[in-house]
């Protein structure tokens, strides 16, 4: 099996004794997620890359505290993410999620997707809109689960919250925003 | 209801792939590494710098009691010119020596050969149990005590003596000279060459020590008896044969 990439317990138990080329790969690997668990806190793509590089040394510092075999991304976002809480907290400023510029597949002759199929520009904006106004315990939770696509176990652990939790604010959020949508949004 | 509720979530993802996500740089791998390896760095650069502070401190130590007060600054020059360094050390090691690194076995004849300074025998003592030659230019006798006499030619070998802090040193008047009695807690006796390598280490557990030199001769007397013990012994030292 040679040229086979390593496991990622491997590449955890490698940095662990000092293999910086190993934990690149773990960069790598987990790299594109944890920069956008990063933007749904801080709003900025300059300090999301920032808060991301050093929550990837922070991670790395403290791997001698992951239980091995345990699942590692979740782990490793639960620091991205407190990195970022971090850099608000002191920065005490915030930015709206943007929409890509040229996003709207009716404007932009791409093809659309399922989805965006019948998602107009205007409603993508209204629908951001109602998400950046729900209380901030339902905005992290549906962020986490629809935004970034998470499992509720996945969500559980990054945002340090029981997943009996997730659960009840993911309910309880889609209401909210159901309501602030109106009937037009199932 | 459960149609409603999945096109919700369904637009919420459609939302989600329209928002304007961060990439990460192509530099973000290779500067989390290069942060890796220069933390890395660091630490062993600390490691490093504590180790050296630790030896920073040990010779502090030995320079403090050689150069500051007037009467350890003539000790200090005793010392040095017996041969001698102190350092402090926080404690000795537990394990009872089973040699005393004394040398080999010799004759008294043997011995006599052995240096260029006239040997000298203390009357009080009686014939020893056991003579050493004791280095390139020393030799060391021992009678059951225990008691330890070395005289020695100061060469380019040191002898590096550790205390810990609450061995009492006490600076005597000896042959005509300044001397120095060290007594209480046990300390190690390491004899370093002129680089400050080890050559030899012996601790002696349950001894007190009196240095001093005469006639350019170091000597050095380890017994478990005290002080007045010491000088009686000094005082029926003579010119051996």
């Amino acid at each position: 099996m040679e040229g086979r990439p390593l496991e990622e317990n491997d590449l955890i138990e490698r940095s662990s004794d000092g293999d910086a080329v190993a934990f690149a790969q773990l960069v790598r690997a987990h790299q594109e997620m944890a920069i956008r668990v990063a933007y749904l806190v801080v709003r900025d793509h300059a300090e999301a890359e920032d808060v991301t590089q050093d929550a990837f040394v922070k991670a790395h510092g403290a791997l001698d505290r992951f239980r091995p075999g345990s699942p590692f991304r979740p782990w490793l976002l639960q620091i991205v993410r407190n990195e970022a809480l971090n850099r608000v907290r002191s920065s005490k400023r915030r930015q709206r999620l943007a929409l890509r510029e040229g996003s709207d597949p009716v404007t932009s002759g791409a093809a659309p997707s399922p989805e965006t199929e019948v998602v107009s520009s205007d409603e993508r904006t209204r629908v951001l809109a109602a998400i950046e106004a729900l209380p901030e315990r339902y905005r992290a939770v549906l962020g986490h689960r629809f935004l970034l696509e998470m499992s509720e176990q996945e969500t559980a652990v990054t945002l340090g919250i029981p997943p009996g939790t997730v659960k009840s604010r993911t309910a309880r959020g889609l209401q909210r925003l159901r309501r602030e949508l109106g009937e037009d949004f199932g | 209801m459960t149609h409603e509720r999945r096109n919700l979530e369904m637009l919420l993802v459609a939302v989600a792939g329209q928002i304007d996500w961060p990439e990460p740089s192509p530099q973000l791998e290779e500067r989390v590494r290069s942060r890796i390896e220069a933390d890395a760095t660091d630490l062993r650069r600390r490691k490093s710098r504590r180790w050296i502070a630790a030896m920073v401190a040990a010779s502090t130590l030995v320079l403090i009691l050689v150069v500051f007060p007037t009467t350890r600054h003539a000790i200090g020059d005793l010392l040095t010119e017996a041969g001698v360094r102190i350092g402090v050390i926080d404690e000795i090691p537990t394990d009872t020596p089973t040699d005393l690194g004394l040398g080999d076995e010799a004759t008294l004849a043997e011995a006599i050969e052995h240096v260029s300074f006239t040997l000298r025998l203390p009357d009080a003592l009686g014939p020893p149990d056991g003579i050493h030659r004791d280095g390139e230019n020393g030799v060391s006798m021992y009678w059951d005590g225990p008691i330890v006499l070395t005289q020695r030619s100061p060469s380019r070998i040191y002898a590096e003596k550790r205390l810990v802090a609450d061995t009492d040193m006490i600076e005597v008047t000896i042959e005509g000279g300044l001397g120095l009695w060290i007594e209480g807690a046990p300390h190690e006796f390491t004899l370093v060459d002129g680089d400050g390598d080890p050559i030899e280490v012996t601790t002696r557990l349950a001894a007190n020590v009196l240095l001093w030199q005469t006639a350019g001769i170091d000597h050095r007397l380890e017994l478990t008896g005290d002080l007045d013990d010491a000088m009686a012994i000094v005082d029926s030292m003579n010119e051996g044969g």
